[in-house]
């Protein structure tokens, strides 16, 4: 198993973040949800650490713990005061090794994730993501949401968990991360002993079906909000394994929808009044991506900020950005990388993420070196592959979700 | 055998000046190339008058839309070329205006934000631009549950008084609000007298002194006198039920709380081992209890919120409706438990590690760094007191929790957020 480590030295804190290569992009759709199940579980217990204990040791030694579930991947994470960095990286060996998957503490948690389902469900940016994603890839790893449906949370099991732990949590599938106020020797050393004879052999579970992205569709859920509608325009993109699609899609997201003097932020929100927010992501998944612009209006202003984010859209496909704007974006990212560098977790986050992306740091360490060298030609083109001016109506996925429902159903 | 570890978990070390009238904290920390600086308006939502609700929030957020030289679109391109992210904050004590930057970037990002502090337009056009982003959040405020409940909960703990309006004020007074208002406001209330700047970062502190001189020399002349800070301590408890009602709920939400001293009081640091042993992290009573033992929730726990001049111990949970009672009186039960149980060493160990290395994390970035050096010297009167504080929490004990507890925790103002029936 990969172990990578960053030192910096500015505060007495570090991070051991451990980063598993499976997601709910893994998952058969019977057991849509299990990987985000199985993380809650490993904090359930292990051969060694009865229930509580794990979180009751890392905060009795002035830590915090916690993890993510994600499509591609599945990660935890313990940030200490350093100088008890040792404990953070037994633990998170214990779990990914030794948890028990307890069947009554599996019963109880499984009442916890479906809380967690039922807030999702009352929050209009969570019920436009599920949405977004189940209409973008209408088959594939990423049509299902990473919670999974509330039959699926119902139904799955222990046997079903325990054969997706021992199948999935394998050292080739994994990388430990450890960032912040390091001695390398020890944290090499201590990692080292804590996974000493970590040798579970990890196997697919199934075959991944391809993506099958959705195009040209407008879909709206009606849903009772404090007024504004939550929109979402997306078109399909390539992810990780495209590296050199990467950097030119983040370029043109910062243009396009990332700071107060963002091209969209401007002309659509503070010069024509068609939004109340605006900004543009590109999460960039493993296999298959997305490119999204996120809105909100009120509902008389859909329709007008439709046509006006298509209009501008065609506009910067078709022509180079200018230099200062690119001058802008390139600074504005660069600071952005370096701020999240600040703290251990962070620093561990962005390492983690990146290498179990694109399964090495060349990405990472190169960044923004290559951030300098690119043109605005580069960032036209790659956004021109996405978007398909000639056709954009035709690529763009439209989803929304609030009062007023006259969209409701597939245009 | 534990390494040795050179990184620093002491206080942010700073210099104390006071330049052209302006309270200035500098942190040098050289050789990481960035800094991060806050321009702290002493004066907030909690100094605002009858019919003035909303109007320090407001007028923060105006400061960068707009300078006599440069448009609001040209503020925020100038600084983001630099790579320099910037942004307002506003609250109950204070406002702010504070940036993120290299140190090259630097001398040009504080000439923009000081000029933005000084000497902000105000204009009739950004200013409705600024209206109709806020009306928007506050509408949104509504499809948030926690945001929604605990924003009424803040209400009703601290009804009638200045900390029992919330910041960025209601849907009428964004209505309300004009640019007349925001220019007398910034007359008022924002001068080098009221400004308290903290800064960290790769600086010599007398460049940063000389360069923060020349941007607050030549302020420009205002009639009348600073207005005073007006905000009192609140008083005494006025327990309150409020029953909040929202259509298609799948979940209930609680937020609960009990009126706090603030930092400067004796009884602060047991009160905050309490919080921490109470609710805070994983291991706390309530999310052992109602979470881990009985699965009400996904989202709960407690954390306690401080003002310059009082405080609130909140609980929280967001339970399915069939479930909201129990969960009620799980939450006052394990507050309860506090009152009339001595914590044992485990707990009370694992609350104060557990404070104190979150009072390390917190001080990682400069900008983290910064705020905390704003926030000890405005609550506490001094930002030394962020030194002490590690060695208030040691010295507490578990009959000290009790008793701190027992005297603050009386009645609980609730919140509680159901769906609407049928």
């Amino acid at each position: 198993m990969p172990l990578l480590l960053l030192e910096n030295h500015e505060a007495a804190v570090a991070t051991a973040d451990i980063w598993v290569r499976t997601g709910a992009a893994d998952e058969p759709e019977d057991l849509s949800g299990i990987s985000h199940f199985l993380e809650h579980m490993l904090f359930k217990g292990t051969e060694k650490w009865g229930l509580g204990e794990i979180e009751r040791a890392i905060e009795s030694v002035g830590g915090v713990s916690n993890a993510g579930t994600s499509y591609d991947f599945t990660h935890y994470y313990v940030t200490l005061p350093a100088a008890r960095i040792r404990t953070g990286i037994e633990m998170l060996a214990e779990m990914v090794r030794h948890s028990t998957l307890d069947a009554a503490e599996l019963e109880k948690e499984r009442l916890v994730i479906l809380e967690e389902y039922r807030r999702k469900q009352d929050n209009p940016i969570g019920v436009l993501y599920e949405l977004l994603y189940g209409e973008l890839f209408e088959a594939g790893p990423y049509h299902l949401p990473v919670i999974g449906s509330e039959e699926t949370i119902r139904a799955i099991d222990r046997p079903a968990m325990l054969d997706y732990y021992h199948r999935r949590y394998g050292p080739e599938g994994a990388v430990l991360v450890v960032a912040g106020d390091i001695e390398p020797e020890r944290a090499i050393e201590w990692a080292e002993a804590a996974f000493a004879g970590f040798d579970r052999r990890r196997e697919e579970l199934t075959r991944r079906a391809p993506v099958r992205y959705g195009r040209g569709k407008r879909v709206h859920e009606r849903k009772p909000t404090g007024g504004e509608v939550y929109v979402a325009y997306a078109f399909p993109a390539p992810g990780m394994q495209a590296t050199e699609e990467v950097l030119p899609l983040d370029m043109a997201q910062f243009i396009l929808g990332s700071g107060r003097a963002a091209r969209l932020h401007q002309e659509l929100k503070e010069k024509r009044g068609l939004c109340s927010s605006i900004n543009s992501y590109y999460p960039t998944h493993a296999h298959d991506s997305l490119f999204v612009f996120v809105a909100t209006c009120q509902p008389g202003q859909r329709e007008g900020l439709r046509g006006a984010l298509l209009e501008e859209l065609r506009r910067f496909a078709a022509e180079p950005t200018p230099p200062p704007a690119m001058k802008r974006a390139r600074r504005l990212l660069a600071s952005s990388h370096l701020f999240s560098m600040e703290t251990s977790s962070g620093a561990a986050s962005n390492i983690g993420y990146y290498y179990t992306l694109s399964g090495s740091t060349e990405f990472f360490d190169s960044y923004l070196e290559k951030l300098e060298a690119l043109t605005a030609e580069q960032v036209s083109a790659a956004t021109a592959r996405v978007i398909h001016p000639e056709r954009l109506e035709e690529s763009l996925v439209e989803i929304s979700v609030g009062p007023n429902g006259e969209l409701k159903g597939e245009g | 055998m534990e390494a040795a570890h050179g990184g620093s978990s002491g206080p942010v070390r700073f210099e104390r000046m006071k330049i052209v009238g302006a309270d200035a904290l500098l942190a040098p920390r050289p050789g990481t190339g960035l800094l991060a600086l806050a321009a702290i308006i002493r004066r907030g939502s909690a100094d605002e008058r009858e019919g003035e609700h909303g109007l320090a929030s407001f007028t923060a957020s105006m400061l960068l839309r707009g300078t006599q030289r440069r448009s609001s679109e040209q503020i925020a391109f100038d600084l983001e070329s630099l790579g320099a992210i910037a942004g307002e904050g506003d609250g109950m004590d204070t406002c702010s205006l504070n940036v993120r930057c290299s140190t090259e970037a630097a001398p040009r990002a504080l000439e923009i934000l000081f000029e933005s502090l000084r000497e902000p337009a105000f204009d009739a056009r950004e200013h409705e631009v600024h209206r109709q982003e806020l009306l928007a959040h506050l509408r949104m405020i509504e499809d948030e549950k926690f945001s929604y409940t605990y924003r009424e909960y803040v209400k009703a703990m601290f009804t009638g008084h200045g900390y029992g309006h919330a910041s960025e004020g209601e849907l009428a007074d964004a209505e309300r609000i004009t640019p007349a208002d925001c220019r007398r406001w910034h007359a008022e209330m924002i001068r080098p007298e009221t400004l308290l700047i903290a800064a960290v970062g790769d600086f010599e502190v007398g460049a940063l002194r000389d360069q923060l001189a020349g941007l607050l020399a030549d302020w420009p002349v205002n009639d009348g006198p600073v207005r005073p800070r007006i905000a009192t301590q609140p008083p005494a408890d006025h327990p309150r039920e409020l029953e909040l009602r929202k259509p298609e709920l799948n979940q209930g939400f609680i937020v609960g709380g009990f009126r706090t001293p603030p930092i400067t009081d004796p009884d602060y640091a047991a009160l905050r081992l309490g919080s921490a042993a109470l609710g805070e992290g994983f291991a706390g009573r309530i999310f052992t209890e109602l979470r881990e033992k009985r699965s009400l929730a996904y989202a709960l726990g407690a954390t306690l919120r401080s003002y310059r001049l009082t405080g609130h111990q909140v609980l929280y949970i967001g339970t399915k409706p069939e479930s909201i009672e129990e969960a009620r009186a799980g939450l006052l039960r394990e507050a309860d438990y506090l009152k009339h149980n001595l914590l044992s060493d485990e707990e009370l160990n694992r609350a104060r590690e557990y404070v104190l290395g979150k009072f390390v994390m917190g001080q990682q970035s400069h900008a983290q760094r910064v705020s905390h050096l704003a926030w000890w010297e405005d609550a506490a009167g001094d930002a030394a007191e962020g030194w002490r504080y590690p060695e208030r929490l040691r010295g507490v004990t578990a009959a000290q929790v009790r008793e701190a507890a027992r005297k603050w925790w009386v009645e609980p103002t609730m919140a509680v957020l159901r769906p609407e029936a049928g």
